[in-house]
């Protein structure tokens, strides 16, 4: 088997697969047209194509039947009263307007605390002013 | 429903809302089952971990941060099952040999290729498995997973070939 016979034997499986660029398929149809190797492992490939296609449509059948099985089991959780209230909570937080509510009160929370802060600081000054001019 | 995006459906399911992860089940039941199948090799095993997957992803969905990559996450939560499986049966090629026939597997055509698929390694096993689960479609695969495209027919390439070879018993 010739060295170009394995690359082109790696070119069939990604012209079974569907992922060899379209330039380059004819140059494989000429290939085979010489090389009876190449043209029967094309052949079998295909088959077993075939056979991979025919294996996984029989998995895929019972699908339906087990999805539904798990939706079924998804149905007999039951919510404890905890949950509920976890989930209320959750949907109240989710909601934008509540979102932009509650960043304007921290910010509301911040500001009326940092001018407090800063009038405290002031009269703090002031007291010390005071001291210092007693002590003197 | 069917035209809520995956982000909306998770976000509803986080709320409690049952019908909207019975949607994302669904929309990815056949993946996840897809993913299973091609790490355990096995159909029965699949189904169990497939469906234990979407449970526990129901039991979960809170923890999902990012909504719109539901696929991927209920995904990672299959390969863990998975892994965990296989870590239990600790000789898993022992265990492989023993297991009796699939009962969809009706000729003898079907046994050799389902024996060969689970003697592929799990990195090519896998790829192959969701080529055939996702109706051909390399991209479909890569978009899902988040791989490169050309990795996905690389290895979708070299899987054929070594299963030709296993089906064959020869180079090629």
């Amino acid at each position: 088997m010739s060295n170009k016979c394995d690359n082109f034997k790696d070119k069939i499986a990604e012209l079974i697969s569907g992922t060899l660029p379209d330039s380059e398929i004819k140059a494989i149809q000429e290939h085979k047209q010489q090389c009876k190797d190449c043209a029967e492992f094309e052949q079998v490939l295909r088959a077993e194509d075939e056979l991979l296609t025919n294996l996984f449509d029989g998995f895929g059948r019972d699908l339906q039947r087990q999805q539904d099985e798990v939706i079924k089991a998804i149905g007999c959780f039951s919510s404890t009263a905890k949950d509920r209230i976890l989930t209320a909570i959750r949907t109240i937080i989710d909601n934008p307007v509540v979102k932009l509510a509650a960043a304007a009160a921290v910010i509301a929370f911040i500001t009326f605390n940092y001018v407090r802060a800063i009038n405290w600081l002031h009269e703090l000054e002031r007291f010390m002013d005071t001291c210092a001019v007693t002590m003197k | 429903m069917d035209e809520r995006s995956d982000k909306k459906l998770v976000t509803a399911a986080k709320r409690g809302q049952k019908e909207a992860y019975a949607e994302l089940v669904k929309r990815y039941y056949r993946d996840v089952f897809a993913v299973c199948l091609g790490i355990l090799g096995n159909v029965d095993d699949a189904e169990d971990i497939a469906q234990d997957a979407m449970l526990t992803g129901f039991l979960k969905i809170r923890k999902l941060h990012k909504a719109d990559r539901f696929i991927w996450w209920i995904s990672q939560i299959a390969r863990n099952l998975c892994i965990d499986l296989l870590r239990r049966k600790k000789h898993v090629k022992t265990i492989l040999a023993e297991l009796p026939l699939q009962s969809n597997q009706k000729n003898s055509q079907n046994q050799d290729i389902h024996k060969s698929i689970r003697q592929l390694p799990l990195e090519l096993r896998l790829p192959l498995v969701m080529y055939y689960f996702d109706n051909k479609s390399t991209k479909k695969i890569a978009e899902k997973f988040q791989i490169s495209h050309s990795s996905v027919c690389s290895k979708i390439k070299e899987a054929r070939k070594q299963l030709h070879k296993l089906l064959t018993g020869r180079e090629k």
